[in-house]
Parts: C-alpha cells; structure tokens; sequence
C-alpha cells in the first residue's frame, strides 16, 4: 500500500477513535480507492467511515507482506549426540506417569548409551524438576547445549527454584536382607520364586516397596523370564493386581534399557 | 426443480451425443468430475430414452433416489436432488451413460411425459433466451436467500408452465430471509453509529453491548455473524493497538452485511461465502452430495477455541497430490469430548466433500479409504512471503476471512521484546503464544523449523510444529485440558 494510502488508513482509524461525529471524515488519496468511495459515499459520516474501512480494509489484508527480516537468534550449538530413539522417548513419558523410580536410570542409561534426550522433552522435564537441583542437572546433561540456550531464553518458565525437603527424593532405604537375597538367585529360580508367593498371596501389597526396588536393582537380562512369570500368576484375587504391576514394571525397565543402549 | 440450458451447441439433436458434448454442459471441472462418477450403470435403475428424452432413477449412496430426467431437443433437465447446480451431476451422468450406449431405448413413464408436456405448452415468452418475468433487478436490495435469479441465459425451464402451477415460495424460508435482512440493516446502522460516537465511548468496553448486539442477530438468525460480534467485543481495550483492529473488524462486518443484502447480484460462490459468514446452515446430506476430492488428507494443525460456551475445533489437513487446505470442523458443549478421529502428525486417504462457497476450507468426510496413521513425510511448507502470496489471494476473495492456515518454514525468534517468525523473506508477528510455545522454540533450537500456523488479522497463531521425526501440536486448546497426542513417531 502506498504511503498516502497508508497516511489515510492512520487517519481513518483515528476519526474512527474519536468519533466520525467529531472528526472530518479524510477524503481518500486519487485512485481506484478514492473513485470507488466516492461511488459509495451515500450516508452520514459513520457511513463514510465504514465504507472508506471496508474498501481499504480488504485491500490492506488482500495485500499482506511480511515485516522487514530480522536477526534470527543465536542457534543452539551443534551436538554431535544422537537423539534417542521414538520408543525410549515413549518409555520416559510412562515412566514419568507411571514409574518415576525408574527415571533417575533411564537418565544413566542414556548417558551411558551416548545418546540425548528428544529436543521436545527438553522443556517439560525443566519444568518439572525446577526445584530438584539433581535432576535438573541429569536433564541439562542430556539435552546438551539446547537445555541451558532455552532456560536462558525462558526464565520464568524453566529457571531453578529453591529446593524444597519435598522435592528432592529421599534416598532409597537398602533392601532388607530376605529381598537382597533374592536378588542373588538365576532369573527362572527367581522367577518361580516370585510368581509362587505371589500365587500363595504370601507377597502382597505390604513387600510391594521392596519388590519394586528388588526389580530395579536386577540386571535387564533377568527382566523378561520375571515379567513372564509374573504375568502368568495373576490369578490369586489378593495379588493379581500386584503381579501384573510388577510384570509391567520389569517389562518396561528392560525395553528402556535395550532401546536407550541400542 | 429443472433448468434449461442453450449454450450448449447441441439443440436439436436426437442422435447420441459425444461424451464430450454432454461433458461441456458441466458448470465447472470438479461437475464433470463428479458426473463421471455418476455415469456407472448399476447406479441407475428404469433408465430409457427415446428421441425426446433421456431418463432414470438415480439409486447411488443415497436413501432416496432421485428421479432424473434430460430433455434432449432443447437440451433442459429435471432432477429430484437437492442440489443447485444446474444441470446436476445426476442430469449429466444420466447422459453420459446415454451418450456412451449404457441407456436403452423404451417407452416414457408417466412422470417425463407429464413433464415434457408441460414443457411443450409453455408460453413462447417465457422461453429460454427471453428475460423471465421474475428476474430481479441487481440494482435493487432483495432479502438474502430469497430467489436467487441473476442476468443470465439460463432460465427454469418449469417457470410460468402453465400445469402444473410453479411451486409456491417457501414462506418459512421467505420469512427467515426477510428477517436474516432486517437483522444486517439493522447491525449497519449500530455500526454507524459506533462509527459516528467513536470506539472510545464508555458503552463499547462493557461486553454487555456488544452482547445484546449479538443476541439480536441471534434472533434474526444470523448466528456467525453474532458470534462474531461478541469476538469483536473481546478486542476492545486489549493490547495497544485495538482500536485498529476492531475498526478493521467492524469494516469487515461491514462488507458482510452489505454483501448479505445484495445476494440475487453476487455470484454464487461468492453469495454463498456470505451466507456462510452470516451464519445460514447447510444440510450435511447437501454437502455429501457434492463431488468428493479425493487425496491422501496430512492433518498438520489443530485449534480450539470456546465460543458461547460451546468448544470449537477446527483441524487443518492438507492434501498431498493436491495440496489443497481443508478445515474439519466439529463442535462439543463445554465439558464434553470432541471429535479426536483426527490427531496431528497423521494421514488418511479419503473422500472430503467441501461445502459451497469462494475460498471455501470446510469439509466434510466421506468414505475412507485408508483410516489415519502416522505420517511419513513433512507437510509442505512455504517461506513466509510466499505464506504471505497465500494469505492475500485468499483475502482477495474474501476479505473478510478471519483465519487462514499456513505451513512455513521459519525460525521462531525475540525482536524487540516480542516474539516473532523470521526468515530470509521478513517476518511475521505471532499471537496468542501458546502454553507450549518454549517447547516449540527448543524443536526449533533457533533455526527454520517446518510449521503450520492459523493468519488471523493480529498475527500467526502456531498450531504445529513438524520434524522429520513426527509432528508436535501446540494448538490452542480452548480452556480444554486433556493429554496431548505428543509427537508421533514414525
């Protein structure tokens, strides 16, 4: 739009601030525009008014142009880190809703298998752990450069907190000595051992703390015999629930750890 | 309801036509396309035709046929069908089928003899190529939806027969088009008045005016054109530059009721858009009765906005072969679930009927022939000034459009305190930042990104953003709170 177009379009919108009762309606600059109000120019001053903000209205929009360029922001650094994969980013969004006592690990597994988190769960997981200075930390180091470049960019969103006693977890207590001993048993003897108490309803809820801890602290290759055997022995209506929890909780620990290593 | 054609160059002629003939009666391409599909013989039942006349039953998707019938002399038509296309795709299949041989000569029913009779005792003034009696003056005002006759050398081939009498006007819909038009007349003169007292007047910051102006076109049902209005109203006193944006709003509305009062002149399209923004309902069956565009549909942007307490999501696909734009749109009382068929970053193959109008995105679905999955490309995109050629060419059509999607390929980034879309073309103003908006900025990591985003007069809202490894949705979500899709994986 030329500028004495754009001159008129100012002081229409300014009449139209102040009142067309008020304000001389402005007569448009020569032109197609000028000739076409001219043709419309019946009413009062409102009348004008609408039609002159009408007529240049569809042509500011119909003639659309983008601002001048602008510098764009610094990019995030290069990180030579692959992404992890689809799956693994699937897995953290379960274990953050369902089995945050895996999160600390899917972290170090992570790191351990060179990879970063996805850039889309940068944000998120800041948010989420502003006030948890540890794993604040774990999450900067697996996004990289793209963590600190957009918690710069987002303080009010993504800056530490101070840590509150509530936020930060409390260390796990060490397995009691029944449990640790179970853990020194081959993955079928300790499935069968498992899924038989689970059966007679001599495990319950009360040993579901120390069966979870007992499932993190496996290696990943006992993990599949376990989940299957766990899934076979819900059928005591005391326990089912309990081992089909237990079978999902070793059975997502072991895909997180071979798709984060792979 | 029949029409008559005589532009057709093939008057008189009692021999089988070529196809390409009766393929050049076709109002448009896509009515062609669309009688194509109509031309299959199992479609039709008690077809025949002698020298006089082609006719059938039309027995396709439909519950109840329609009786179609050609008379070839002239060329005229009659069809059963709601559509206002004239000839209709049923007319134009009936003879294409004729023309390629699929239609068996035998003797008239009752209906067509009847029909053709009354054709042939038809006043000679009333004749094709004579001004019909009725036809409107275009320099006169006549209410929206009323007649809708226009200076062309198509007439009704029915108007004026002398049996049977033509069909009374519907008083129902004569009574709703008179007062539809006292509802525009009357919203003209309070924007005038607006106008005349300047938006600074204390009564335009309470809501409350702007809601009673609402509730009026409510009552002269106009509803678009009332929620609208209360949109407006939530504009005033907002941000730094409304009084710009609502005058320009107000211009717009303008226009609208200025168009809706001059229906019978426009063209059809272009009437139809009105009507559409003033807020008169079309049958779905109507839609679905229109020529399917069929494509593989990416769902690339979703949008939910509340209005009058009813959820509004609108969800932006983007055909592949085509890479035409859609809009589904669907609504659900506050609090209930809406349609979810559809999440961002998939696609599906499927028939997608587009509802009438210039520059017109909805859709509805037909069938589908792939259910959705994940997507295995990214949409394309287009620099900002090319977003920009989009965005006016459709605004050239109707101004008063006040959404448009686009997916560009630019860097979200901060210039002078406000965040924006760059790249080598300019830059464009982003609105309604969303809650997800740093996540957007993080996929970004500070260069281009592909993303798909809604142009609304105050500035680009993000609705997406794509990645080689799936698409994220950061659409508005309209006061809802429910898990998001996250990014899909391929």
């Amino acid at each position: 739009m030329s500028a004495s177009m754009s001159e008129h379009w100012d002081a229409l919108i300014d009449v139209g601030l102040l009142g067309a009762g008020r304000r001389a309606v402005p007569e448009p600059p020569p032109g197609a525009a000028a000739a076409l109000a001219a043709a419309r120019h019946a009413g009062d001053g409102g009348d004008a008014v609408l039609d002159q903000v009408g007529l240049l209205g569809a042509l500011r929009r119909s003639g659309i142009r983008p601002g001048p360029p602008v510098p764009l922001l610094v990019p995030v650094p290069a990180d030579a880190r692959p992404v992890c994969s689809p799956r693994a980013t699937a897995l953290l969004l379960d274990v953050l809703a369902e089995w945050p006592v895996l999160f600390d690990e899917w972290f170090a597994t992570l790191a351990k298998g060179g990879k970063r988190v996805a850039p889309e769960l940068v944000v998120p997981l800041l948010g989420r752990f502003r006030a948890d200075p540890g794993r604040r930390a774990a999450v900067l180091d697996a996004a990289g450069p793209l963590g600190e470049w957009v918690a710069e960019l987002f303080p009010e969103q993504l800056a530490p907190r101070k840590a509150s006693a509530r936020s930060v977890p409390e260390p796990h207590a060490p397995l009691p000595s029944d449990f640790a001993a179970l853990a020194t048993l081959e993955p079928a003897v300790l499935a069968a051992t498992l899924a038989e108490g689970l059966e007679r309803a001599e495990l319950s809820n009360r040993h579901r703390p120390m069966l979870v801890q007992l499932l993190c602290a496996l290696p990943a290759a006992s993990l599949p015999p376990i989940a299957a055997a766990l899934n076979r022995a819900g059928t005591h209506p005391n326990t089912m629930g309990l081992a089909l929890s237990l079978a999902e909780l070793a059975t997502i620990r072991h895909s997180m750890i071979q798709e984060l290593l792979t | 309801m029949s029409t008559s054609t005589s532009e057709a160059g093939v008057a008189g002629s009692t021999e089988r036509w070529p196809v390409e003939h009766v393929v050049a009666l076709a109002t448009s391409a896509s009515a062609a396309s669309a009688a194509r599909q109509c031309a299959v013989p199992s479609l039709w039942r008690s077809t025949g035709c002698d020298d006089e006349a082609v006719w059938g039953v039309f027995a396709g998707t439909r519950a109840e046929p329609y009786e179609t019938c050609v008379e070839l002399t002239e060329p005229a038509f009659r069809c059963s069908c709601p559509s206002r296309q004239r000839p209709c795709k049923h007319a134009l299949g009936l003879l294409i089928a004729w023309a390629l041989g699929q239609v068996a000569g035998g003797a008239k029913p009752v209906s067509v003899a009847a029909w053709l009779a009354t054709r042939a005792a038809r006043p000679a003034a009333e004749a094709p190529g004579t001004a019909p009696a009725r036809e409107a003056d275009p320099e006169v005002e006549a209410p929206p939806g009323t007649a809708r006759v226009r200076p062309k050398p198509e007439a009704d081939d029915d108007a004026g027969a002398a049996s049977p009498p033509p069909p009374a006007p519907d008083p129902k819909a004569a009574e709703k088009a008179a007062r539809v038009a006292g509802g525009l007349a009357e919203l003209d003169r309070w924007l005038a008045d607006c106008v005349r007292s300047g938006l600074t007047a204390p009564a335009l910051a309470r809501y409350s005016t702007w809601d009673t102006v609402a509730a009026r076109l409510v009552d002269s049902q106009a509803p678009a054109l009332a929620n609208r209005m209360r949109r407006i109203g939530g504009l005033v006193g907002v941000g730094s530059e409304w009084h710009e944006l609502v005058l320009g709003e107000l211009g717009m509305v303008h226009l609208i009721a200025e168009a809706g009062r001059r229906l019978p002149v426009l063209d059809d399209d272009l009437a139809d858009s009105v009507r559409t923004a003033v807020g008169w309902t079309i049958r779905q069956a109507d839609v679905l009765d229109r020529a399917p565009e069929t494509d593989t549909w990416h769902v690339v942007g979703r949008s939910d906005t509340v209005e009058d307490r009813i959820v509004v999501r609108r969800i932006w696909l983007r055909g592949e072969a085509s890479a035409a734009w859609s809009l589904l749109l669907s609504f659900a009382a506050y609090g209930q679930s809406v349609d979810d068929r559809f999440a961002v970053g998939t696609s599906f193959r499927a028939d997608l009927h587009r509802y009438p109008g210039r520059n017109e995105l909805r859709c509805l679905v037909g069938q589908i022939h792939i259910e959705p999955g994940p997507r295995a490309a990214t949409p394309l995109t287009a620099s900002l000034a090319g977003a920009c050629d989009e965005v006016g060419s459709a605004l050239a059509g109707v101004p008063w459009l006040e959404r448009w999607p686009v997916t560009v390929l630019a860097a979200p980034t901060l210039h002078e305190r406000r965040w924006v879309l760059a790249d080598h073309t300019g830059s464009l103003p982003i609105v309604g930042l969303p809650a997800e908006w740093p996540i957007l900025v993080a996929m970004s990591a500070g260069r281009p990104v592909a993303m798909t985003a809604e142009w609304t007069p105050a500035g680009l809202v993000p609705l997406a953003v794509h990645t080689p490894g799936g698409s994220h949705d950061v659409g508005p979500r309209g006061g809802f709170d429910q898990p998001r899709s996250g990014r899909r994986p391929r």
